[in-house]
């Protein structure tokens, strides 16, 4: 079986074209367990971040599209193929990390990802050639003949990004990929994931309950809540900017508000996040608030354009701009 | 320098694979040569190959004595079909270390969802074991009889010869193959149940030892009695091993026996290991250059707990089958008689049922 064009390159070139769409999709464990209802979603190419909490249908929306488990209703189509008549050759083609622990300790990275290079599809010494390359774009180059078991955490994970990588996925599905990682890991592997999914033009669809890592990264979010989907749409158009200044002082911000306030400027204190909130009616409260801070000596610590943060539109409980409305 | 540097070293970026790709049929192929190696070790470290190429090496000397006798025109250390059985241990010894190795270590660092987002079906997996397991047992098994063999033939005087050597390692081939496939399936099956290979590796072990105990307490249940027989057969005074005349010495003057196995390899149905073996024999007035044999001897009679005890350990069951197949008299277990067809429905049932085992255990494997 040999395809020397791989359909799905043209799929990501036509950006018209949905590398995920599913219609009406619905799971239920044994008829009972409702794990999606309904879902219906459509995923372009460039990075796709998938929230939700934990228990919202995310690793069974993941299997599904791997063709691993079968919807109980409802279509999905993976990369132009049917999950549910063409799930091998929707795994030939789609990378996945999973969430959880699942490296050897054993073994070196080049073997173990040479072997999972080989269970793709790779004859064997393609299979050496992409295992080498996927580890040296994950940064592994100097490390790839060392035991597995020797890894930390960070070096653990790019391990099993590069086995999802190895053998050039159409589309690579990522589950919690920052897990376990500390700060300075997680942004590397996000600007990795953001790496993968701009330079090397393979969609990723990163699935995770932290909406506040992966808004970096992705270009668009889609969000699912008890099965359901909550909201789909670009990233811009959710983070535009609001008309809203973000003054945070060490001290006396009481002292601050009033001196803004008389100087004429709308105020709103935000005692939970010790911060004020400065209306922008124009360029000159820049100035205005900078000189105010200035004539009080108070240390200023942030000023900042706000933006809407992605999880306040996605918090059910917290309707849009709720915090300035009860202004 | 001002001219610009006439090399860089670019970093070249991604490169898209566009080599060709290989359908499920080759990926399980590959998974199956990746498991036979690792089996023996190779492309692993030192110590993963100590234990198979140990049971290899030992099993070896058996066959390496049996090539020696034959160049000295003795009879086999160990004879072909006594093989699988005598060396069960090493076998045991083999599957036991090899079947974690194969299964526990997946399941232990959860590496399975890697194989099964790839396109491997879930059968495919737990097969692609089976039978990487199931050969490797059957050549480290076949190996010493083919040894032997080799060794037999290269000394061998005459076509004949190797026609009756070749009868003879018949059976030895249906113990390796059928001792293969059981002992694969069954201590895979073991090994699929948990992911710490020493716990694996324990319970393969008791479970073979404890059952081959079993056994051989039952083959001695409530005694053995014997009942006489006497038959005849007619044999060339010429040994068919050696092709050298006379030795038999038959004859009303000559008190001496031919020798055991040739009378084993001669006159069917007659094991001469038992005891009270009296042979006297006259030169066949009619067929000149033969013999006249009348061999007096006594048959075990075996109690029916007895017979029933092998029914337990897999090397009996397979050992029984070959015995009942093959009309054997030189079993190492009770003659099942008229058990023998159940013993080979017991192989049967055995093999596919743990094979089906297997095979469903993965289909059950959650993938998160």
């Amino acid at each position: 079986m040999t395809r020397a064009t791989p359909p799905y390159r043209r799929v990501v070139s036509d950006n018209e074209q949905s590398i995920i769409e599913a219609t009406a999709l619905t799971m239920r464990y044994r008829g009972v367990t409702t794990a999606l209802n309904d879902l219906t979603l459509s995923v372009r190419p460039g990075i796709t971040g998938l929230v939700g909490a934990n228990g919202a249908g995310k690793s069974t929306l993941i299997k599904i599209l791997l063709g691993l488990l079968t919807p109980t209703s409802g279509r999905v189509r993976v990369l132009g193929l049917d999950a549910r008549e063409q799930g091998e050759l929707i795994r030939a083609r789609v990378g996945y990390m999973p969430e959880h622990d699942c490296l050897p300790a054993d073994v070196t990275a080049t073997e173990f990802v040479t072997h999972l290079g080989r269970m793709s599809g790779l004859p064997a010494t393609a299979a050496k050639e992409q295992a080498a390359e996927a580890l040296r774009h994950v940064g592994l180059h100097e490390e790839r003949y060392r035991q597995i078991g020797t890894f930390s955490t960070g070096m653990k994970q790019r391990v099993k990004l590069a086995q999802a990588l190895v053998g050039d996925p159409g589309l690579l599905l990522l589950d919690e990929p920052t897990n376990g990682l500390d700060p300075a890991g997680r942004d590397a592997m996000l600007a990795l994931i953001h790496r993968i999914g701009n330079e090397f033009g393979i969609a990723v669809l990163v699935a995770s309950h932290l909406l506040s890592e992966i808004e970096r990264i992705c270009d668009h979010l889609v969000a699912i809540e008890g099965g359901r989907l909550l909201r789909a749409a670009s990233l811009d158009s959710m983070t535009q900017a609001l008309p809203w200044l973000a003054v945070e002082v060490d001290e006396g911000t009481d002292l601050l508000a009033a001196r803004l306030a008389e100087l004429g400027l709308t105020v709103s204190p935000q005692p939970t996040r010790r911060q004020l909130l400065v209306r922008l009616d124009g360029d000159p409260v820049f100035d205005t608030v900078r000189d105010t801070v200035a004539d009080l000596e108070l240390p200023l610590t942030r000023l900042e354009h706000r933006r809407h943060h992605v999880e306040e539109l996605f918090a059910e409980a917290m309707p849009e701009t709720a915090e300035e409305v009860s202004l | 320098m001002s001219t610009a540097p006439t090399s860089v070293i670019h970093d070249i970026g991604y490169k898209p694979y566009t080599g060709p790709r290989l359908g499920r049929a080759q990926i399980v192929r590959a998974l199956y040569v990746h498991s036979v190696r690792s089996v023996f070790g190779l492309g692993r470290g030192p110590k993963a190959k100590i234990v198979p190429w140990f049971v290899i090496a030992v099993t070896m000397i058996p066959a390496a004595l049996n090539v020696y006798a034959a160049s000295i025109n003795h009879a086999p250390v160990m004879a072909y079909a006594d093989m699988g059985y005598n060396l069960m241990l090493f076998f045991v010894l083999f599957v036991a270390v090899a079947a974690p190795e194969l299964v526990s270590r997946d399941l232990r660092h959860h590496t399975l969802p890697l194989y099964f987002s790839r396109p491997l079906r879930r059968a495919d997996y737990p097969a692609a074991k089976l039978l990487a397991l199931c050969t490797s047992l059957f050549a480290v098994e076949f190996l010493p009889v083919l040894v032997s063999f080799l060794g037999q033939v290269a000394s061998a005087k005459s076509g004949h010869e190797i026609w009756l050597d070749t009868r003879d390692a018949f059976p030895a081939l249906f113990v390796a193959v059928f001792q293969a496939v059981l002992f694969s399936a069954i201590s895979l099956l073991m090994a699929s149940t948990t992911g710490r290979r020493v716990i694996a590796t324990g319970a393969i072990a008791i479970f073979f030892l404890v059952t081959t105990a079993i056994g051989h307490v039952f083959s001695d249940a409530l005694g053995t009695t014997y009942s006489p027989r006497t038959t005849s057969c007619v044999v060339p005074l010429v040994n068919p091993n050696t092709a050298q005349g006379d030795i038999f010495g038959v004859g009303p003057d000559n008190g001496n026996g031919p020798p055991t196995a040739a009378v084993n390899q001669l006159c069917p149905g007659v094991d001469l290991r038992h005891d009270n073996i009296d042979i006297s024999g006259v030169k066949d007035p009619n067929k000149p250059g033969y013999a006249d044999l009348t061999i007096q001897y006594q048959v075990p009679v075996y109690s029916t707990i007895a017979k029933v005890g092998g029914m337990f350990n897999p090397a009996d069951i397979v050992e029984g089958s070959r015995i009942w197949l093959f009309r054997a008299t030189d079993g190492q277990i009770p003659n099942p008689s008229p058990l023998g067809p159940v013993y080979g429905a017991e192989l049967l049932v055995l093999a596919a049922a743990a094979s089906g085992g297997l095979i469903l255990r993965y289909r059950k494997v959650s993938v998160s």
